[in-house]
């Protein structure tokens, strides 16, 4: 095994035991329920911390519980894709979209409400969006890693990490648009029967 | 199109506002239930404890630029393999100023070069890829580039690197040899299962692993030029 890392600092090495320390148990019992084994549930919380040790600086321990969440979805998909391949499952997913051509801006909405309701329904869709995507989602916008940091986080291509990207905003994209009609749809039915 | 701009970088921030929320609900969840002491095995806490190891000056290989007549100096890792596996007596090889444990599980190497050119793009041309073997997985760029190829359950990688951070390599049980690439120095690390080539040029480092044959291994470093 080869492994590249960057622990160069005290802090770095600091940091990461204190994040090992803090939430190795939870890592393991989440990495275990998938694994069923001692030896490869241990092996996937080593391998979740190889793989965010040269992005240690982009994990803010300030928010506790988004961090603990962060860490214990890098440990299940490190998990996860050791007792499947799941390049193959991806590999019809990815054909589609190589061909999915991004010929107009639609991975952003047409519009939307800077509102505390658009946040809940953006959490909602991304919670409903397949792991793959919603890793990629996580990873990209909660802790601000570029597309390379995930496609080393998730041990994938960059290319593939970009396309599942722009896939995954797409389908945001597509599924508030709907909500939003949807619930536009309801309110001026609320409205016409008021006028009723 | 700056309309769409800056609406994207709105759209994104609600992105990351839905996320971090997300996340924190999902915590929440974890916490509901209950999370036991687990107790790790003792060569996970060893694997742990060498993934942490801070890198010491004078216990680290430090690879400077040549022409400024600097020296490698050498890591020795952990005697605690030694301790571990008392029937077994830590061998160490030491070849080109670096000590393998062979009871280790993995050694590492720290770069250190003063270039200021570690992030200028290169180009990596692999002269020489044996019949039947295909690139099944590319990542990254510049000093940063990783490459696999396939033939069927025969494989090899390659990496470049900077010569900053470190790089781990798994030596443990392994026989070591010094060979030449090009007129340079690399390393050759031999298991049964996969052979690591470790060699470097003024401003980075290059990796070759894989289970092909050591002549075949060999025959492709060679063959690998780096252009700016």
């Amino acid at each position: 095994m080869i492994l590249f890392s960057a622990i160069e600092t005290e802090d770095d090495r600091k940091k990461s035991e204190r994040l090992y320390e803090k939430y190795k148990n939870l890592m393991y019992r989440e990495a275990y329920k998938i694994l069923k084994n001692k030896q490869e549930a241990e092996d996937a919380v080593m391998t979740a911390f190889v793989r965010i040790i040269n992005n240690l600086h982009k994990i803010d321990e300030k928010n506790h519980k988004a961090t603990m969440a962060f860490l214990v979805r890098i440990c299940v998909n490190v998990a996860k894709s050791r007792i499947k391949n799941i390049s193959n499952q991806l590999n019809n997913e990815e054909s589609v979209e190589e061909n999915t051509q991004n010929t107009d801006i639609d991975y952003i909405p047409h519009e939307f409400i800077i509102s505390q309701e658009t946040n809940n329904t953006l959490k909602e869709i991304i919670c409903s969006l397949k792991p793959v995507y919603q890793e990629v989602i996580l990873l990209r916008y909660y802790s601000d890693f570029s597309v390379l940091e995930i496609s080393e986080v998730l041990d994938e291509k960059t290319d593939t990490v970009k396309k599942r990207l722009l896939r995954a905003k797409k389908i945001i994209a597509k599924e508030y648009e709907k909500k939003a009609n949807i619930k536009e749809k309801a309110e001026s039915e609320v409205c016409l029967n008021g006028k009723k | 199109m700056a309309r769409n701009d800056s609406f994207e970088k709105v759209f994104d921030l609600m992105l990351k506002e839905a996320s971090t929320k997300l996340l924190e609900e999902e915590a929440e969840q974890l916490l509901s239930e209950q999370v036991d002491e687990h107790e790790f095995s003792v060569e996970h806490k060893k694997k742990m404890e060498k993934l942490f190891k801070k890198p010491e000056k004078t216990f680290f290989i430090t690879f400077v630029k040549r022409h400024k007549s600097l020296v490698a100096v050498f890591i020795v890792l952990a005697m605690l393999a030694c301790v571990s596996v008392p029937n077994t007596k830590a061998i160490k090889s030491v070849f080109m100023n670096y000590i393998f444990d062979k009871n280790a599980p993995g050694t590492r190497i720290i770069f250190e070069s003063n270039n200021s050119a570690h992030y200028t793009s290169k180009n990596v041309n692999i002269g020489f890829i044996p019949e039947g073997y295909s690139l099944t997985l590319e990542k990254g760029e510049g000093l940063k580039k990783f490459l696999n190829y396939e033939n069927g359950e025969k494989w090899f990688d390659f990496h470049i690197k900077d010569l900053e951070g470190m790089l781990t390599i798994d030596t443990e049980g392994a026989i070591v040899e010094e060979i030449d690439i090009n007129g340079t120095k690399a390393l050759l690390s031999i298991k049964p299962d996969v052979k690591i080539l470790v060699w470097s040029s003024d401003d980075y480092a290059l990796v070759m692993d894989g289970n092909i044959d050591k002549e075949t291994l060999i025959k492709i470093a060679k063959s690998i030029t780096v252009l700016e």
